[in-house]
């Protein structure tokens, strides 16, 4: 039970002996604090009380130390000790930097090659039927939905990568606010508009197409759509640089 | 009781160095001692503690010391400055103060003859 005494104050300090300038600061105050609580929950047990009980009332007896803790971890390194180790470094190192950076090369040729293969997977169908006939399209089409789900894949794949590593990278480096996902984030009524015109959109495709019969045209709307909305999230980004 | 443990947390600094001034001394013995002499009633919190054995070591009332102990961890020791001795007695005036001024306070009015009450701004 006394072991649980140490564990809870390990892990009530792991992190100020992680930032402290000078750490030895740290670990000396843990070490005066581990005494009294073993020499109080010593004297509770002498006086009946079960393990567990003395265990957690010395805990909670301890009350909030994190003031006392910011301010142990604040003290300048002793002048007469041996030299204070370094704090945990707060930004990237080259390396770091360069690691993220081929991530990031490899999430875009990912992302490019998943793109090629979409456009590219009818050919193998139509190859095949053409040479083959029905026993081609029999193996044309399994080819085709194969690259198609490869390339969804990779897209995942290489999306989810690139967010870790802009993440990792907002973290440490100073906002740059132009992402797509920030103006998003901003304006929820940007997002509100961007989701309608979408939806409007499709809709009046279906319409516009079926009353004129265009078909072979219509899907133009879809362009102008995507056109529009940039034009608004442009309006709502220089709205908010100009403020 | 509240105002009690309220009164006796404002005054941490004067009971660490009054506990200080019989003899050097370590954490967990002052918070026995403080604990013995209130019949069990009031205990500090190790947070309250040594948060004000830092402050005082920083105004330099009080120095501490690892002590050699012939069984078990070492301890950390206290023993109270010269400096901690003039501010002894300077808190216990502040203290002498304050409590006879609050005696007059709350006894005002409990033996007045005014009609009225009448509302005093401090």
């Amino acid at each position: 039970m006394k072991a649980k005494i140490k564990e809870y104050l390990d892990a009530v300090f792991a992190d100020a002996e992680r930032r402290a300038s000078d750490p030895s600061r740290v670990r000396e105050l843990k070490e005066e604090m581990l005494g009294d609580l073993y020499d109080k929950y010593d004297h509770m047990i002498e006086n009946g009380k079960s393990p567990s009980a003395a265990c957690n009332a010395v805990i909670a007896g301890m009350g909030d130390i994190t003031d006392l803790l910011d301010s142990v971890v604040d003290t300048a390194p002793r002048t007469d000790a041996e030299e204070a180790p370094l704090s945990a470094e707060p930004t990237l190192t080259s390396e770091e930097r360069e690691k993220l950076q081929k991530k990031r090369e490899r999430a875009a040729l990912l992302t490019s090659v998943a793109i090629a293969m979409y456009i590219l997977c009818w050919i193998p169908l139509v190859i095949l039927s053409e040479i083959f006939g029905d026993l081609g399209s029999m193996v044309g089409l399994p080819i085709m939905f194969l690259m198609i789900a490869g390339a969804t894949a990779m897209i995942v794949y290489g999306s989810m990568t690139k967010t870790k590593v802009t993440e990792a990278e907002k973290e440490r480096d100073d906002d740059d606010d132009d992402d797509e996902e920030d103006t998003e984030r901003r304006f929820p009524v940007y997002k509100a508009i961007s989701g309608a015109l979408w939806v409007l959109t499709l809709v009046a495709y279906l319409v516009v197409s079926d009353l004129t019969g265009a078909w072979h045209m219509t899907w133009l709307l879809f362009l102008m759509a995507a056109a529009l909305d940039n034009i608004i999230k442009a309006i709502f980004d220089l709205r908010r640089k100009g403020t | 009781m509240s105002i009690t443990a309220d009164l006796i947390r404002g005054h941490t600094d004067t009971i660490i160095l009054a506990s200080l001034l019989r003899g050097d001394s370590y954490g967990y013995r002052i918070n026995r001692a403080l604990g013995d002499l209130s019949d069990g009633r009031y205990e500090f919190k190790e947070a309250t503690l040594y948060t004000a054995f830092r402050r005082l070591e920083e105004e330099g009332y009080i120095r501490s010391y690892w002590g050699d102990e012939e069984t078990g961890a070492r301890r950390r020791y206290y023993t109270i400055t010269p400096e901690g001795r003039v501010a002894y007695d300077r808190l216990m005036q502040e203290w002498r103060e304050a409590s006879e001024l609050i005696e007059k306070l709350i006894h005002f009015g409990a033996d007045s003859d005014d009609a009225g009450t009448v509302t005093q701004r401090i």
